[in-house]
């Protein structure tokens, strides 16, 4: 017995029936024309450097400074002009770009920097883009801020309330390495950028990537930063819309260590865990509210 | 960013959101996914307008990056990946919460990934085997078996919730 096209089509109804009102129009279109244009106010002045193929960065680099307590106007008001390393900003430099990201809800960002500056807790680069786990003055949040030197359009920063323990999960964003403005269809890399604030007890993580390649990178009480740049596998090629096929995985396992490097959680893999090993249930994502209300 | 861009993109967006949501829905079984899903894709579109509306591929191209997320979220629960869907909050297990759904979402949401996005795209958005095979880069005798499938998975899965309801 099988379901015929026009009852399927008809149950498809009947489960929209309860559908709940979308967002209005207005904001969706919003927020899609606000943030380009935006983008293409700033992209004028920006460098629109070429990808390092070979650039694979992992690991963290704890930068920590204590919170000053001072509030707003801790925060530099313009943006710094000097760089230590050309791609890779300097504290100040992170700070003022996570802070004014254009991808990013600007209630969230004023909220994060009001108590004064931030931590960067950990923080890793791959070419032009940088990923860091930051942590605001007075310990209510912690933030990933993403930003792109190359294409400072895209920057953005997620904001997290400190407190959330709510569950497992694995946020990444994995995805083609070229510019966003670059032809997608030939692009020969990609990227996984991820930032995560876990429990304090794993000390290290570890990913096998999807060009089979493995990385351990170090934690700093429980925060972490990735960013990965690399060839793709040879003979696999996004689509002309950069799609990559649904067979690739920017990633295809990670496991956690504890400061004696023995495993504590697994996921992932040819044999999904690791025997006597729980999955990364047991150590959630420390932040799983990522809206800040107003 | 022209006018011309910005007018085609907002008649595209008022004309096709609702459907591109529906769509997102039958793959994800959530609204909440689904409408960050559709956001996700819209933003993607904008960026890809010129060269996607010059071949009128809008609608596709948007599909592609809905069923691409979706397949990612929902193939490893415990592996995200995929660009700023704040607000996203942890998916249950299939079924987990069923009194927002309706059965026929969450039979699909048992169904394999392929099987789900063939029958969605065959029989909900209305293409015809070529331009699904075109769409998910599979042979048409492929879409053909998963289609089949599927459809008898979900009348199974169905029958079996309506004899559990009496």
């Amino acid at each position: 017995m099988t379901m015929s096209p026009d009852e399927f089509q008809q149950r498809y109804a009947d489960a929209l029936a309860h559908e709940p009102a979308p967002a209005p129009l207005e904001h969706d279109l919003a927020v899609v024309r606000g943030r380009h244009q935006l983008r293409r106010r700033r992209f004028a002045a920006a460098t629109a450097g070429g990808v390092a193929v070979v650039a694979i960065v992992g690991g963290s680099l704890t930068l920590g400074k204590g919170g000053d307590g001072k509030g707003d106007d801790s925060v530099p008001a313009g943006p710094p002009t000097s760089s230590s390393s050309p791609g890779v900003p300097d504290e100040t430099q992170l700070l003022y770009q996570c802070r004014t990201g254009e991808l990013q809800d600007p209630t969230n960002a004023r909220r994060f920097f009001s108590s004064g500056t931030p931590l960067v807790k950990s923080v890793a680069s791959a070419s032009s883009r940088t990923s860091a786990a930051l942590e605001s003055a007075d310990g209510k949040y912690w933030a990933w801020c993403r930003i792109d030197t190359a294409a400072p359009e895209t920057n953005e920063m997620d904001v997290y309330l400190a407190r959330g323990d709510r569950g497992a999960t694995f946020f990444s964003y994995g995805g083609l390495g070229c510019p966003e403005h670059a032809d997608q269809g030939n692009c020969s890399t990609f990227v996984m950028r991820w930032a995560e604030r876990l429990s304090p007890r794993v000390a290290q993580v570890e990913f096998v990537m999807g060009d089979g390649e493995s990385l351990r990178i170090e934690g700093n009480e429980g925060y972490f930063a990735l960013e990965y740049l690399a060839d793709l596998p040879r003979n696999l090629r996004p689509d002309r819309d950069g799609v990559l096929p649904d067979s690739f995985n920017a990633f295809d396992a990670v496991t956690y260590f504890d400061a004696n490097g023995d495993p504590i959680a697994a996921q992932g893999g040819s044999e999904g865990r690791l025997p006597g090993v729980p999955s990364l249930g047991r150590y959630p994502f420390l932040g799983t509210q990522p809206r800040v209300t107003t | 960013v022209s006018r011309g861009r910005r007018v085609e993109f907002t008649d595209f967006v008022a004309a096709r959101r609702a459907q591109l949501r529906h769509f997102a829905y039958g793959l994800c079984g959530s609204w909440d996914a689904a409408d960050d899903l559709v956001q996700t894709a819209l933003v993607k579109l904008y960026v890809a307008w010129p060269r996607v509306h010059k071949r009128g591929a809008e609608e596709a191209y948007a599909r592609r990056i809905i069923t691409r997320a979706a397949i990612d979220e929902s193939r490893r629960p415990w592996r995200r990946e995929s660009p700023g869907l704040e607000g996203f909050d942890h998916p249950g297990p299939p079924g987990s919460d069923a009194d927002d759904r309706q059965d026929l979402v969450v039979a699909l949401s048992q169904l394999p990934l392929m099987q789900r996005k063939t029958v969605v795209l065959r029989h909900w958005i209305g293409l015809s085997v070529t331009e699904t095979a075109v769409e998910l880069g599979l042979s048409e005798g492929t879409v053909k078996s998963h289609t089949s499938r599927a459809l008898e998975r979900l009348h199974t899965l169905m029958s079996t919730e309506e004899g559990r309801s009496r």
